[in-house]
């Protein structure tokens, strides 16, 4: 017997990752954390500004760290020497973090808690934008060392994004990058984005994005707590 | 390469469906004298994908038919993926564009960025084939 029958739907290949997303989400809510997702190629300086950022926040609020990485800790070591709380996920084979690595770390003793977590998603422009981890902002970096074609070439994960951070910005006389094509592109391809400026070596445009970052943290907060 | 979680998924939801005819089926064997259980094997899965998804076709491709293997429902299963080309309405006058780097993804009459996309996004199965190949004796 060879009977063939055909089965038509209309289902998200990645339906699982986004539902424990929301999950996620909802968990997030509950302890009160507001989370970030940071994303960007290796070498942008995700660790750097994620580490001044905790400094600069301490006093105002408390962070937790969850680094991503496919191998080792170095990146969460360096937080932990800071004074910074931090969480290691190591993906292994893995290109980034999806939302059960996420679920599993919520749920394991200790965790990472605080007013705000900020997630360090694996170095790599293309996998992280397909795997939403229960995040309230992504952010993406890209430093100007890398090009100004980058958003030309991996349009996806900057048309998925809340901000976009131009870093190193005190090497740009050294190198060929043109903010204006970076600008151009970005706000084509995502018109609400924001556009920062920083550098972490001369703290350049730091205020602002942290400024920026704090006030979409209290809208959140108003809004859930009505 | 996270095409390889994508295949895994969509080879996931090919055996759920493959087993889910089974047990339907399986009632109405075991009311036969035979006893036999049903066996059902997914012939093809239609997925659709965005040109706003990053997903490379061939990388998928190669790392379905490796995984399918891993599955005794999903031996053979063919795997046919629909190119759904962008098309986004633009945030200045809601011209429809499709978006691309020729043009720094901005829209091609008034130079507006992507409002939202109306296609491109998909990543999604539409259709899957499921046969029943033969029957086995109910253990």
């Amino acid at each position: 017997m060879h009977d063939t029958t055909d089965q038509h739907l209309f289902e998200r290949v990645l339906q699982d990752n986004d539902q424990l997303a929301d999950e996620n989400r909802h968990h997030f809510d509950d302890m009160g954390a507001y989370v970030v997702n940071f994303m960007s190629a290796p070498g942008a300086g995700k660790t750097t500004l994620i580490l001044e950022l905790a400094k600069r926040l301490k006093d105002k609020l408390s962070v937790s760290v969850i680094e991503g990485d496919m191998v080792g800790d170095l990146d969460a070591e360096r937080l932990r020497t800071a004074g910074v709380s931090a969480f290691q996920i190591s993906t292994g084979r893995s290109c980034h973090l999806d939302a059960a690595m996420i679920a599993r770390l919520l749920h394991a003793t200790p965790h990472p808690e605080g007013q705000m977590i900020i997630i360090e998603n694996v170095g790599n422009l293309v996998c992280p934008a397909e795997f939403p981890l229960g995040e309230h902002l992504r952010i993406v970096l890209l430093s100007v060392t890398e090009g100004d074609d980058k958003p030309i070439k991996y349009p996806v994960i900057f048309h998925n994004c809340d901000a976009v951070v131009l870093t190193k910005t005190d090497l740009i006389d050294h190198v060929d990058f043109n903010f204006e094509t970076v600008e151009k592109t970005v706000k084509a391809l995502n018109p609400k984005v924001e556009l920062f400026k920083v550098s972490t070596k001369n703290g350049d445009g730091l205020d602002e994005f942290l400024a920026w970052l704090e006030a979409r943290h209290s809208i959140t907060l108003t809004a859930s707590a009505v | 390469m996270h095409e390889a979680a994508v295949a895994l998924a969509i080879l996931k939801r090919a055996v759920a469906a493959a087993e889910a005819s089974a047990q339907k089926e399986e009632k109405a064997y075991a009311e036969t004298a035979e006893n036999t259980a049903p066996i059902f094997d997914v012939v093809k899965i239609v997925v659709q994908v965005g040109e706003f998804r990053n997903i490379d076709a061939e990388s998928l491709e190669f790392t379905f038919s490796a995984l399918r293997k891993e599955f005794p429902r999903t031996q053979n299963t063919e795997l046919e993926l629909i190119n759904i080309k962008a098309i986004a309405l633009c945030s200045l006058q809601n011209h429809q564009f499709h978006p691309e780097p020729a043009n720094y993804f901005s829209c091609t009459i008034c130079g507006g960025g992507i409002q939202n996309l109306i296609s491109g996004k998909e990543l999604d199965i539409v259709n899957i084939e499921i046969e029943q190949c033969l029957t086995e004796t109910a253990a």
